[in-house]
């Protein structure tokens, strides 16, 4: 496709867009799935995005603490007229937990889809949350293998709640297995 | 006839004297008498009065069933409120306290008067009120009853009987005490010198009957004391000996034990002085004085006779129990007792009415006994002129004597004189072996005399013969040296000139002296106008160093500027940082919301996603810029700290500048010096010239008047010749005198 040789100065600000972006105008299928990473305690984590529901930055004073929970639990929250518990995951994955001297903090909202109708919502407060990842299908599934990074994140995150493994430009990250941290969270309550 | 007349005026002095001492004696008991005899028919009469009163009172009763029949016109007379004086021992309230139901028992016992009313006074106020007629009865204590009896004409009509703490009492006196820790008061002599509290001066319990004690063991409180004090009140005198303020007090009996008995104080804290172990069986309460008896109760001379009778059988009659006397702290009434202990303690003391005891004095005796006086005055005026005549005819006697011894004198010192003058002729003609005779009594000075003169003259004449011929010997020697000196003056004069040219050889020396000393100040010149000449170059420097100071301050300031507009930088980037999280966050919620939709948001998903990892870049691009500015931050700092650094060389080198500027002004004020020194050797040469020359000058002159020395020597040999021969004559003269 041959671009028609235009004055610069006629060159609209949409025109210029189409030019610096030709992808936003031209959709591709791109296959693969699309995965959060956010970075826990020290490490990066990939999350599955179809289980979040949102994500957004809180002020701390939008927390209202509740007594008598177990110490992971920062107290509820509101969202879009939803109710809901916000959970420290690096504390709750046995990690420092956020320092409580933060002014807001970054948190994925996920869903939980329990019975026909019935879902509840839970927030999960990271460390901060970096952008979005898409991966090849085909390679999907690598179940745990032996390496230097595999070794190091293994110690610090414990491997009942990886899902899996994947490597992207970043290296060789974990994937979380929300629906399991799901569930434990709410057997506590 | 001197010695025997004063003789009689003597023992006429004596005799008078003695009558005088007597008739004193006689005229103080005189004074004495003649009071007792007023007093006694005082008191004679008052017992009258109250003999009459006691008879009155026995018909009382009648009286008072008389009364009860219609009004007679006298009743509306005596029917008012009758006012009794009280004197406030403690207090006026206290007396009110205590009197007052004594009032209501007479108001109610004495119903054809109009009723009493208690008046509280103190000790001055009550004379005052007795005095003005103010009051119609009066209850004071015995002392103030003696006083005022003689003075306002009072009655007593009735005497208290006390009781004090369950005792009854007639008598009452006085107590002398201290604290209990001031042991160096024992007896009543120890009072001396210290100070004291009392009452009032008219209190007989609380001053008078004390005075009597003290002037007893031979102490006058007014002398003695140290100080003495009137506090007014019983309880005031007690509170300042417990607090200290005086060292001893006196109040009137049971006072202390009252007051004790009322919590004010306790009787251990006090001792008392000179208790009376005589009078214990008498008087159960503390001590000091005499006793006397208790206060009376008395009408003044405005009430009414009837009035005071039925006050009086009122009194009497008052029962222990009842509200009065219970009230009052007494036991009732008795007849009015015997005061004449109370009038003795007076004229002991010479006060109230014996007060003019003490007041006679000399005025009065004189006018008493003038005949006397006037006697011996003219006897000793009739002995004085006697005695002046008797010596004035003994003076003229002694003159005519004294004249004729002077005459008889007179002619024999004459004739003593004619007598030396013949003896001494001789001297006259040069004979000093002369002698006057030393036979009369007057003239022997004169003659001794005479014969020391004639004979030092004689010895000058001897001494003056061996001189003229040691003269004559010595003037022969003396031309001798004459001409060596000559010779001498001489040699000198050539000396001098020998001298003189010396000294033109170092005139000469001096002037080249000059010459090198002013070149040497023109040199001096030279450095000089070159070290001012650098002086200059040193202040060029001084101002490029200065200007150089300048530029790095501003320098300095605009590096702060800059490192100010990179800390703006840093503030945006922070601001790009922010939005390039909040742009991720909407790209991920755009991508889930838009995988939710399915097929349909595939393409968004993809441009979502887009979006993210430009904003995702956008994040790495603020982060790289943030440490450029870090960076860039960093080294305004250290070209900052070596600003200051050269600021501080700066300075530095301007102090070293100025401080080689300072030696070279040094070195300048020396060459200054060198210079000013240069010119004064070549001003004080060119004086030293001057000065040879003036030396020249006086040379010449010592040469020309050695010369004339040579000459004078010689004439000086000549002047001795002639002195030879002056010498021989005078040789000759002294022949003439006959020593031998």
């Amino acid at each position: 496709m041959a671009i028609p040789p235009v004055n610069p100065l006629q060159i609209t600000t949409q025109e210029r867009l189409r030019r610096l972006l030709p992808q936003l105008f031209n959709p591709l299928q791109s296959p693969g799935r699309l995965y959060l990473r956010c970075s826990i305690g020290e490490n990066s984590a990939l999350i599955d995005v179809t289980f979040l529901d949102e994500c957004l930055l809180l002020e701390a004073e939008r927390i209202t603490p509740i007594p008598q929970m177990p110490p992971y639990v920062m107290g509820l929250m509101n969202s879009r007229q939803r109710v809901f518990f916000v959970v420290d995951l690096p504390q709750f994955l046995g990690l420092t937990p956020l320092p409580s001297s933060s002014r807001r903090y970054h948190i994925l909202v996920t869903e939980k889809t329990t019975s026909s109708h019935d879902s509840s919502f839970l927030g999960l407060a990271v460390n901060r949350i970096e952008g979005i990842t898409r991966m090849p299908l085909e390679e999907s599934p690598q179940t745990s293998q032996t390496s230097q990074t595999t070794a190091t994140i293994l110690s610090q995150l414990p491997e009942l709640y990886i899902d899996s493994w994947q490597t992207c430009s970043q290296g060789k990250l974990p994937v979380l297995d929300i629906p399991r941290i799901l569930e434990e969270v709410s057997k506590q309550f | 006839m001197r010695l025997k007349k004063p003789k009689p005026l003597i023992l006429a002095t004596v005799i008078a004297v003695n009558i005088l001492a007597g008739s004193t004696t006689v005229a103080a008991s005189l004074a004495r008498n003649i009071s007792h005899k007023t007093i006694d028919k005082a008191e004679a009469t008052t017992e009258a009065t109250v003999k009459q009163d006691t008879l009155v009172s026995q018909n009382q009763p009648t009286i008072g069933d008389e009364t009860k029949t219609p009004t007679p016109p006298q009743q509306d007379n005596s029917r008012k409120i009758y006012k009794i004086g009280v004197l406030a021992l403690r207090g006026k309230e206290k007396a009110l306290q205590q009197w007052q139901a004594t009032a209501d028992y007479l108001t109610r016992e004495v119903p054809s008067a109009g009723g009493f009313e208690i008046v509280p006074l103190d000790f001055r106020e009550i004379e005052e009120a007795i005095r003005k007629g103010t009051i119609d009865f009066v209850l004071t204590n015995p002392g103030m009853f003696v006083d005022f009896e003689l003075d306002y004409d009072i009655n007593g009509i009735a005497t208290m009987k006390n009781k004090k703490l369950g005792k009854v009492l007639t008598e009452f006196g006085g107590v002398i005490f201290r604290r209990r820790d001031r042991n160096d008061i024992q007896t009543l002599k120890d009072l001396k010198g210290k100070t004291m509290m009392a009452v009032d001066e008219k209190s007989l319990g609380g001053w008078q009957s004390q005075w009597l004690e003290m002037k007893k063991a031979g102490i006058n409180p007014y002398r003695d004391l140290k100080e003495l004090t009137f506090a007014g009140e019983h309880d005031k005198v007690v509170y300042a000996v417990r607090d200290g303020k005086v060292d001893v007090g006196a109040v009137r009996t049971e006072v202390l034990e009252s007051m004790e008995k009322e919590g004010k104080i306790k009787l251990e804290d006090f001792v008392v002085i000179n208790q009376r172990e005589d009078l214990a069986d008498r008087f159960p309460f503390l001590l000091s004085t005499d006793l006397y008896p208790e206060w009376p109760f008395s009408a003044t001379r405005n009430t009414p006779p009837r009035i005071a009778e039925l006050v009086a059988a009122a009194l009497l009659k008052m029962s222990p129990e009842s509200q009065a006397a219970k009230d009052a702290g007494i036991e009732g009434w008795t007849v009015h007792g015997n005061y004449r202990k109370v009038d003795d303690l007076f004229y002991e003391l010479q006060i109230g009415r014996y007060e003019y005891l003490r007041k006679l004095n000399w005025a009065r005796f004189i006018q008493k006994y003038w005949y006397i006086f006037s006697g011996g005055a003219i006897l000793l005026v009739v002995l004085i002129a006697t005695f002046i005549i008797y010596q004035q005819q003994q003076s003229r006697k002694a003159v005519a004597k004294l004249a004729e011894e002077r005459k008889q004198d007179k002619e024999r010192l004459e004739k003593e004189i004619y007598q030396l003058i013949e003896e001494v002729q001789g001297a006259l003609e040069g004979d000093l072996t002369v002698r006057a005779s030393l036979t009369s009594m007057e003239m022997s000075t004169v003659a001794d005399l005479f014969n020391a003169i004639t004979d030092s003259l004689r010895d000058i004449a001897l001494e003056a013969r061996v001189s003229s011929s040691e003269v004559m010997k010595a003037l022969a020697d003396n031309a001798e040296s004459v001409q060596i000196l000559a010779h001498q003056a001489l040699d000198e004069s050539r000396k001098t000139r020998n001298a003189l040219e010396s000294i033109e050889k170092m005139s000469e020396e001096v002037s080249q002296v000059a010459e090198t000393a002013n070149k040497a100040s023109f040199l001096a010149e030279d450095a000089y106008q070159e070290t001012q000449k650098t002086t200059t170059v040193m202040d060029d420097t001084v101002e490029g160093i200065l200007r150089v100071r300048g530029t790095v301050a501003e320098t300095a300031k605009k590096m702060k500027l800059l490192g100010e507009s990179s800390q703006k930088i840093s503030q945006a980037v922070s601001i790009i940082e922010e939005i390039a999280l909040k742009t991720t966050l909407l790209a991920i919620n755009a991508s889930v919301e838009a995988s939710r939709a399915g097929e349909q948001g595939q393409g968004f998903t993809i441009v979502a996603e887009q979006v993210g990892a430009l904003a995702e870049q956008s994040t790495e691009a603020t982060k790289t810029i943030a440490q450029m500015v870090a960076e860039i931050q960093q080294e305004t700092q250290d070209v900052a700290e070596a600003m200051e650094m050269t600021a501080v060389e700066v300075v530095y080198a301007t102090n070293q500048v100025e401080s080689a500027k300072q030696s070279l002004n040094q070195v300048l004020e020396l060459s200054r010096k060198i210079d000013e020194l240069m010119r004064y050797i070549s001003q004080s040469t060119a004086s030293q010239k001057e000065t040879t020359q003036q030396l020249t000058m006086l040379m010449e002159e010592l040469a020309n008047e050695s010369e004339e020395r040579l000459n004078l020597s010689q004439k000086v040999g000549e002047s001795i010749i002639s002195t030879a021969n002056i010498a021989r004559q005078l040789q000759g003269a002294v022949e003439k005198f006959k020593v031998e």
